[in-house]
């Protein structure tokens, strides 16, 4: 796996095409470059410093990027590219006027609009998504952790998504995996309450504020969270 | 009380239809010809390819094969652990010469967990037992017994009885 | 007249409880009959479905969704195979996409049959479950033809279906259908005029729509409650747009609206076999997919109808032939957190009625 992330690691950081196409992701996508070529490995240390947070940001999102040269020739704009995009640069700029730093990094997956929050704001991004005037994403779809121990992270993905119209977003922060801490969304979505738990008894994550953070699926009594991927039932 | 009485008068009209129960240890159930039962096996079809075994989420066969003579691959051992399999059917998916298929046994209840470990003398007795006997009767069976398969000949006591079925095609 | 000493009692509902629908445990607080407080314990059934993906190719995972719901197996599969396919772009013949069609929504009434029968039974009332049985043990009995298995049908693949229908299948659903309408009265007969059971469902484990969101609640806990949001329609998948039918919503997001809602949903995925038995055309039923399937490094997430709600799935992949990380959004684990707060206050015989009406299936709440 680190082998292939290395091989394609340097085309796609050079991918000029895409960072000029909208100025929020392309901020975004510079940052993330800089902060990567003068990044000490030490990654994941304390949580606030800047440029060692945004070091590990970079390296699954390259990863991400670097296949579409795969599918690239026969690929005109898909018809669902220009209005994701279009969605992603409103939704940055809305979060972006009342929290200026809140937002790490911005991207498309698959036409879904995906925003990178700086943990210290993750429940107040969240809150300003659900009740924004013209936000609105008020229905918690999914919520998933996934564990990157190359990048020293634990990344916590909400999919939110507006009402009567199915338009799904998707915010995300990221969590140093040896202390493993976000602010709770619950207060935010009580649906995000078992959620949260589940992620916490898998993976580990502590959500501060959450009213009822207990083991859910593995007894009370169980030691290490198995969804990491350096867990080892045998210890 | 009316909604209760049109209930009733469901339940009375019922009362003289066909019953759908079957008596089941004494009638069988027939079963369509796709049903994944428990496999069977037949050792002279098997390359060694190992897909089976490489396709199968439980990892539950384990196969050994050795290259003869004539440098083709001859299956040696072929063990299906019935604890874990999930009869999903992968494995007979991507058998490319068909050695490996299901057939319509489903009973697999045993008194102890190590008779739910079959080997391939037990899987060939169950092509016999299913669709060998089939073939037999159409006439295009395989017609090669366990003893030119190469599996030991000297059956376990379980397929004692299905040796006739085995032993009368050649 | 003295006054009686009173205490809370600490009860055990489950895990091993016919009317919890599998190893369900609620630790329920009460005083006297009512409920003070309600806390369900989970994880009985768990067995790290998403970690033992991790270490599974992408067709290995199929046959472990159907032990997720395995009521609605068929829908499991789409979900796993149709975010794949989402991800990896594949073109899937039309009759592989009719063939799905036609089988997720006869699963979604064998879901919806055993739901009524389940339901019923947990009331109190025999019959419906054997009534029910019989009707489900017909679309089983199709989906044992075409697949060769009853309950864990393994049937969908990446790009396409297993098999395709075998001769005279499709007539045979074509039949069935209008013996299914005929069950649907004679259900709505038998169970939805009873005075019994309207007293037992009728204005009990209430919500608002506002809730439901609020608790992401999905499927038929959400349109209950008259909130229109159904998937096939909101975010139209496979071929769903192509045909006509309704969605059925509730008015007050009661335990009845629960029930009748399953019943009216029944009819309209009859109608949406029928109108795909009628135009599923001839053709392959596998597209041309890589051997080894490798979707490109990303994150993907879709979302479908399932029959308890929406069921989803979120993978991340790293280009290789296995997910790096897999995720269910099961609906019954959703749906299931809201329980606690509709039985405070209600009293002891209501809890079967409520949370019988929930729906959950344990195999996909512990996946
Ligand atoms: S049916 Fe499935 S689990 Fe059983 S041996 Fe074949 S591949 Fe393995
Ligand atoms: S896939 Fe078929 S031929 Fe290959 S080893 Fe297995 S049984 Fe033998």
């Amino acid at each position: 796996m680190s082998e292939d992330q290395k091989e394609t690691l340097p085309p796609s950081s050079g991918d000029g095409g895409r960072s000029g196409r909208d100025a929020a992701s392309s901020e975004a996508v510079a940052e993330g470059v800089d902060a990567k070529r003068t990044a000490s490995p030490s990654a994941g240390g304390e949580p606030g410093t800047k440029p060692q947070e945004a070091a590990p940001k970079r390296e699954p999102a390259a990863k991400r990027e670097a296949p579409p040269k795969k599918d690239a020739p026969p690929k005109e704009p898909d018809p669902r590219e220009a209005p994701a995009r279009a969605l992603l640069e409103e939704v940055v700029a809305e979060v972006k006027t009342v929290f200026p730093d809140a937002v790490e990094g911005a991207e498309l997956q698959k036409f879904r609009p995906v925003l990178l929050i700086r943990r210290e704001y993750w429940r107040d991004v969240l809150h300003l998504l659900k009740t924004g005037e013209r936000l609105r994403f008020r229905y918690l779809e999914c919520m998933a952790g996934v564990d990157y121990p190359q990048g020293g992270y634990i990344e916590v993905v909400a999919l939110l998504t507006r009402m009567p119209e199915a338009t799904m977003i998707e915010a995300k922060t990221r969590t140093p995996r040896d202390a493993a801490e976000l602010p709770s969304a619950v207060p935010v979505f009580p649906g995000a309450n078992w959620e949260e738990r589940e992620i916490f008894d898998l993976l580990g994550v502590h959500f501060e504020g959450h009213p009822d953070l207990r083991r859910i699926m593995m007894p009370d009594d169980w030691r290490g969270h198995p969804l990491r991927k350096d867990y080892s039932p045998f210890e | 009380m009316f909604g209760f009485l049109k209930g009733l008068a469901v339940t009375i009209s019922r009362l003289p239809k066909k019953k759908v129960t079957l008596q089941y240890p004494e009638v069988k159930p027939e079963w369509p010809e796709r049903f994944r039962g428990i496999h069977e096996f037949i050792p002279e079809r098997c390359i060694v390819c190992n897909q089976c075994a490489r396709i199968c989420p439980t990892s539950c066969i384990s196969l050994s094969g050795t290259r003869g003579e004539d440098r083709k691959l001859r299956i040696d051992t072929y063990d299906i652990n019935f604890e874990i399999c999930i009869l999903c059917d992968l494995c007979t998916e991507v058998c490319p010469t068909e050695a490996i298929k299901m057939t319509g046994e489903f009973e697999l209840a045993a008194y102890s967990r190590d008779q739910l470990y079959k080997n391939m003398e037990w899987l060939y007795q169950n092509y016999l037992r299913h669709s060998g006997a089939k073939e037999l009767e159409a006439g295009t069976g395989e017609t090669g017994g366990p003893g030119e398969a190469g599996v030991g000949a000297a059956a376990g006591g379980g397929a004692a009885s299905e040796q006739k079925a085995g032993g009368t095609d050649e | 007249m003295a006054e009686i000493r009173t205490e809370e009692m600490l009860m055990n509902v489950g895990p091993q409880h016919p009317s919890t629908h599998g190893v369900l445990r609620l630790v329920v607080k009460l005083d006297g009959e009512t409920i003070v407080d309600v806390d369900p314990v989970v994880g009985y059934l768990h067995r790290g479905t998403e970690k033992l993906a991790e270490d599974l190719q992408y067709t290995q995972i199929i046959p472990y969704t159907d032990r997720m719901d395995y009521l609605a197996a068929m829908l499991n599969n789409y979900a796993l195979v149709h975010a794949v396919e989402e991800a990896m772009e594949l073109q899937i013949p039309e009759r592989a996409e009719y063939l799905r069609v036609i089988v997720m929504e006869l699963n979604r009434i064998a879901s919806h049959l055993l739901f009524i029968g389940a339901y019923l039974l947990d009331l109190g009332a025999m019959s419906p479950f054997l009534y029910v049985f019989q009707d489900r043990e017909r679309i089983l009995q199709l989906f044992n033809e075409i697949c060769g298995a009853r309950i864990t049908y393994n049937y969908m693949r990446i790009g396409g279906v297993k098999w395709d229908a075998p001769p005279g299948w499709i007539e045979k659903v074509q039949q069935f259908v209008p013996h299914m309408r005929e069950s649907i009265k004679m259900l709505h007969d038998l169970i939805t005029g009873n005075e019994i059971f309207l007293n037992r469902v009728k204005g009990i484990g209430a919500y608002d729509a506002e809730t439901a969101i609020a608790y992401s609640l999905s499927g038929i806990n959400l349109r209950c409650t008259g909130y229109k949001w159904d998937l096939r329609r909101n975010r139209p998948y496979s071929i769903y747009d192509r045909f006509d039918f309704e969605i059925p919503v509730g008015k007050n997001g009661d335990c009845f609206d629960r029930y009748i809602l399953h019943l009216e949903e029944m009819e309209q995925s009859l109608r949406i076999v029928e109108q795909a038995c009628g135009q599923i055309p001839e053709g392959p039923v596998m597209g041309k997919v890589p051997k080894i399937l490798r979707p490109p490094a990303g994150e993907y997430y879709s979302g479908i109808e399932g029959a308890r709600g929406e069921l989803g799935v979120y993978f991340v992949s790293d280009g290789k032939d296995k997910p790096y990380r897999l995720k269910f959004r099961r609906p019954s684990f959703v749906n299931l957190q809201l329980l606690p707060s509709l039985l405070k206050g209600q009293n002891m015989a209501n809890l079967i009625a409520i949370l019988g009406a929930v729906d959950i299936v344990l195999g996909e709440v512990d996946c």
